[in-house]
């Protein structure tokens, strides 16, 4: 997005004696910008990712606006080259013409037409569901923090443990969180909030392990209120598997992903 | 002619006391202040809390608290700087220094008695409406009141010797000095005293009954997080001190009458703005040294503020820190384009600059957990996106954080550069080295960046982004005496410019004043709700009405009043006292004394007499007022437009014993204590965590339950140092006896805390019957009671022989067992 800009923003005065011989007017440089902008986000980004939010998008446009703003009215040739158009147009002056009489009537009749279809489209009932904005990462309760892994240290064994853990995994989590880990088990394309891909950077690799086992211990049910409107499907795992079999399962997630627990101190090695 | 302006001041005094509406106004503060002395009368009594209607106590002590730290930070803040300028303008030679360092003392003064009045305040509604928490705090921390007390009449020593000498020791700018460090040295420790209060609250450390009275309240000032938290508010006072200074210029510029006022305010401006940014760069490290302190103290009071229900108050704080950086560079820019005289050529670079900060502030906001609808999250495919979902997450933030540093480092170092030829022979390899320096620096932010998605976190927390911080401050430490040596010897080519700015750059030298204003409102509600339900963490709940955390709308609605407020008291403060309206009323009178004057010539025959000199800007005034109203209105509706979401207390559970039936049970209500009650997770951490007390990981295959069960009731029996580490660790924290006050944990909750400890690493030889009290014995909870009806002691007492009465007891009890076991058993069958 920063690349765009540079093309349609003015660098210098544009030379007289060019193709056309015409000066594109800055405040056209700026709809153009601003305008282009849009198109990008809106068309261009879908060619080749998802389209982006309404919320974001809406942010980002906002701030390429105000930039454009802010640039124009840095240096004083720029500002008057800019705002006197707007402020002549809004107030006339002696080389007012008819087509510009009817043309500044109807910016004004629009405006609160405009205003008041946009009110119309907000109040105009839709089976939207509203938006769910949550809290991903919760604070657990006090107590869920003196989870200690039991096999933690336990060097000699742990290939045994990954094992039964692999076994856990497969019998119980696939279904959701994919055979690779990534969230994209069988039932994952039914549910929303989609299972968690672990094989990603920012889930498990954030987290430290007492908290990953909180979660499987508790399920979507046991996340606290703050975290609502939360429809995880997640089972509360401490009904159907033991204490064991979880903190098995959790070492397996780590150890087939690669990722390490997250710790607050760096090891003295 | 001081002594004559002095004479017409005191006869001016007794004319407006003569007044009527003297009294009048006089009388009406008095009667506000009865209803509170009737409240102290009753401070004795066994009330926790009071309420006052509509406003609610909770957003009373909110908006007090904050107004008051608003008004302290900017009082002890600006003497930082006004020492420093006022040695720039001895060494120098200049004599607008001094007077600038002058004029941003009298702002001090201003300012000093309402930041006094709202402290006491302050503290008067904390005593009406919190007394029980202000009992305990007192309890803790009365001595240190005293030392407050001595340090307050220390700062006001200094202050007034500071001020009223300025002009007297012109030429004996040695002892002016020393009562300018006074004043600094008396401000800091002034600061870091109430730090010491509140970080309490936020981390508090076990204090042993045994401790005296002074030790007592200097382990508890002594907390983990006291320390951070002073250097975060000192930075953040400069950052306060520098922005406000730079508004009350702005403000001044816009309502100047003549060009030499433009151009002294002009200059004025840019330093408050300069010390502003100054600030501001070292503040992302502050900060980051504060979270891993409070994440160090207790995760879980981190994950609360960084993932949990208060980090969408962080995006809001993003928005508002990217607001200043762009807006503080805006008055840079416009510097350049007015105050230079090659402004021109400097347009690509300024558009160059403002991409990178743009496109790195769009970094800055994106969120990781989108808001989104329904069906965009399915065209998602999840609640993050797939490529700007990238920007969401903390590698990204720091790396574009510290670009937008070194961008406006890169931008300072142009204007300070502009209309000047360097002569120095170097010139060119400086030049060079600067431009290669800056790219490398740049290249090597952005490659940890991306390199910081491939590691631990934890690597990349301790290794990367220290990593990055040193690069920029590398660059900024090389840069800047490299260009000073260059520029020393350099020609002018122009002189610079000042007092032609135009009016859009003083409203954004306004505008930045608000939005810190605005930040620090927003960092004290952080700090404060990382609290969530406690008065005082883990130790002392709050069970009033208002122990919940509100929505980040309600939030930023107060966020907004107190900034309404504090700008408000801050305008009127200069306008009545000082040189917005006019020289009239003497600062020597601080600030009440010169609102009732102002009040009472509104109606007095001094009115003509008072306002010739002064045909105010008033519209330039309504004009910033209309500004600032539209940006904090916008603040507010993002602060909307995040999840609303309140935060309440977690549900008390009883303890119910009839649900103790395994071990496992045992232990889950023994962990329960050890998090809550017991206050055993202040100090000791089970797996990795800070030192002041042993780690109590695996400890239940190392210790008996003897041993365990003895050193909660006589903690200095056997010290035990930490043998299982390579070097014996000797211990800050004294523990206290567990059974005993202050934290008087029951025989029972001791077994069950007990057990928990055991399961860390070793069996639970704690059985559920232990917790049951023995017949006979009247340690009987009242929820026990009501478990047991049988067991009521009123049943048994009447005319049986005590052989009888026991016997009949262990009957009860030895059916109340059966009982329990078959319910036991029918349970064990259900499964």
């Amino acid at each position: 997005m920063k690349f765009c800009k540079k093309k349609v923003m003015p660098k210098t005065v544009i030379p007289k004696q060019g193709v056309f011989n015409v000066k594109i007017p800055l405040i056209a440089k700026a709809v153009a910008c601003v305008l282009g902008f849009f198109l990008f986000l809106r068309f261009g980004f879908p060619l080749f990712t998802s389209p982006l939010p309404y919320s974001v998008l809406a942010m980002y446009m906002i701030l390429v606006t105000i930039s454009t703003l802010i640039y124009v009215s840095i240096f004083e040739d720029d500002y008057q080259q800019f705002f006197l158009p707007i402020v002549t147009f809004i107030r006339g002056d002696e080389a007012d013409n008819s087509f510009r009489k009817m043309s500044r009537i109807a910016v004004f009749v629009m405006i609160p037409l405009f205003m008041g279809f946009r009110t119309y489209k907000t109040v105009q009932p839709n089976f939207e569901p509203p938006f769910p904005p949550r809290v991903i990462h919760p604070a657990p309760p006090a107590s869920a923090a003196g989870f200690v892994n039991p096999y933690g240290d336990d060097e000699e064994n742990r290939e045994t443990y990954l094992q039964e853990g692999r076994d856990i995994y497969y019998r119980n989590c696939v279904f959701c969180h994919g055979d690779k880990l990534d969230g994209k088990g069988l039932f994952a394309e039914a549910l929303n909030v989609k299972p968690a891909n672990f094989a990603d950077s920012t889930t498990i690799s954030m987290l430290q392990e007492s908290f990953v086992f909180w979660r499987v211990t508790t399920g979507g049910i046991g996340l606290p209120d703050e975290a609502t409107p939360w429809d995880s499907a997640m089972p509360r795992w401490e009904l159907i598997l033991s204490e064991e079999e979880r903190w098995k399962a959790v070492m397996f997630l780590y150890d087939y992903t690669g990722w390490k627990p997250r710790t607050w101190e760096l090891d003295a090695e | 002619m001081i002594e004559n302006d002095e004479g017409g001041r005191i006869i001016h005094l007794i004319k407006v006391i003569k007044q009527p509406v003297f009294w009048a106004v006089f009388s009406l503060m008095a009667l506000c202040l009865l209803p509170s002395g009737a409240a102290f009368a009753e401070t004795g009594s066994a009330v926790s809390y009071r309420d006052i209607p509509w406003i609610g106590s909770r957003n009373l002590i909110w908006i007090l608290s904050q107004t008051h730290i608003l008004f302290g930070a900017f009082v002890l803040g600006v003497p930082i700087f006004v020492v420093i300028v006022e040695v720039i303008g001895i060494t120098t030679g200049e004599k607008r220094y001094d007077r600038l360092a002058k004029e941003f003392t009298d702002l001090i003064v201003a300012c000093f008695a309402t930041t006094a009045t709202l402290g006491i305040l302050f503290l008067f509604a904390l005593l009406v409406f919190y007394p029980e928490l202000m009992s305990v705090m007192a309890g803790i921390f009365k001595p240190a009141y005293y030392v407050y007390l001595v340090l307050f009449l220390g700062e006001t020593a200094s202050i007034y010797y500071y001020w009223s000498k300025w002009e007297k020791w012109q030429n004996r700018k040695a002892l002016h000095l020393f009562w300018g460090m006074m004043l600094n040295i008396f401000g800091f420790v002034i600061m870091c005293l109430p730090s010491g209060f509140l970080s309490f609250q936020a981390s508090p450390v076990v204090l042993n009954p045994e401790l005296g009275p002074w030790e007592r309240a200097w382990t508890a000032i002594n907390n983990p997080t006291w320390w951070p938290v002073n250097i975060h508010r000192i930075v953040g006072n400069i950052v306060l001190g520098g922005y406000i200074c730079g508004a009350y210029a702005g403000v001044a510029y816009l309502g100047a009458k003549t060009q030499e006022e433009r151009e002294h305010y002009d200059w004025m401006g840019y330093t408050g703005n300069f010390i502003g940014v100054f600030g501001l760069l070292p503040m992302p490290f502050a900060g980051y040294w504060l979270m891993r302190e409070v994440y160090e103290y207790n995760q879980q009071m981190g994950i609360t503020l960084m993932g949990g229900i208060l980090s969408w108050l962080f995006i809001l704080q993003a928005v508002l820190i990217g607001v200043l950086f762009v807006g503080s560079n805006y008055y840079f820019w416009q510097g350049i384009a007015y105050r230079t005289h090659s402004a021109k050529k400097y347009k690509v670079p300024i558009l160059l600059m403002m991409v990178v900060l743009v496109g790195s502030f769009s970094v800055w906001l994106t969120p990781k957990t989108i808001v989104a609808s329904v069906s965009e999250t399915l065209a998602m495919g999840g609640a993050h996106h797939p490529l700007v979902g990238v920007f969401g997450v903390m590698s990204a933030k720091l790396t574009v954080v510290n670009l937008m540093i070194i961008t406006t480092f890169i931008c300072f170092i142009l204007y300070w550069r502009a209309d000047k030829v360097i002569t120095v022979k170097w010139g060119k390899a400086a030049n060079i080295f600067t431009v290669l320096l800056i790219t490398a620096a740049v290249v090597v932010i952005i490659w940890l960046g991306i390199y910081g998605y491939f590691v631990p976190s934890v690597y990349r927390v301790n290794v990367l982004s220290v990593a990055q911080v040193l690069a920029v401050i590398f660059v900024l430490a090389t840069i800047t005496p490299l260009t000073a040596l260059s520029l020393k010897s350099a020609k002018l080519t122009h002189e610079m410019k000042w007092g032609v700015m135009p009016k859009r750059s003083q409203y954004a030298l306004v505008i930045n004043a608000v939005f810190v204003v605005l930040t620090m409102s927003l960092m004290g509600y952080a700090r404060s709700a990382s609290r969530v339900h406690w008065h005082i963490y883990g130790v002392l709940e709050d069970t009033s009405a208002y122990g919940y955390t509100p929505t980040l709308g309600v939030a930023s609605f107060l966020f907004v009043v107190n900034t309404i407020i504090f700008v408000t008291l801050l305008g009127v403060v200069f306008w009545t006292s000082h040189t917005i309206r006019h020289n009239r009323f003497s600062t020597r009178y601080f600030f009440l004394p010169s609102v009732f004057m102002y009040l009472v010539d509104l109606f007095g025959e001094h009115r003509q007499e008072v306002t010739t000199d002064n045909k105010g800007p008033r519209f330039v005034i309504l004009k910033i007022v209309a500004v600032v109203g539209v940006f904090l209105f916008a603040f507010a509706y993002v602060g909307y437009q995040v999840p609303q979401k309140v935060g309440l207390p977690p549900e008390k559970k009883a303890l119910d014993l009839t649900k103790i039936k395994t071990s496992a049970d045992v232990v889950q209500i023994g962990q329960e204590i050890f998090f809550s009650k017991g206050q055993c997770a202040l100090c000791h951490a089970i797996g990795e965590g800070h030192g002041r007390c042993p780690n109590l990981s695996g400890v239940g295959a190392r210790l008996t339950r003897e041993f365990i069960y003895e050193a909660m009731i006589e903690p200095a029996a056997y010290i035990k140092l930490d043998f299982d580490t390579v070097k014996p660790v000797e211990y800050s924290a004294q523990m206290p006896a567990i059974n005993k006050a202050p934290i008087g944990l029951s025989e029972q909750e001791m077994l069950a805390v007990v057990a928990f400890v055991q399961s860390n690493g070793g069996k639970v030889t704690v059985m559920p019957e232990e917790l049951a009290p023995k017949p006979g014995e009247s340690e009987l909870t009242p929820e026990l009671l009501e478990v047991i009806p049988e067991l009521k002691p009123a049943e048994l007492i009447e005319e049986e022989s005590e052989e009888a009465l026991e016997e009949r007891a262990m009957m009860q009890w030895e059916s109340f067992k059966e009982k329990n076991h078959v319910r036991m058993a029918e349970k064990a069958g259900d499964r």
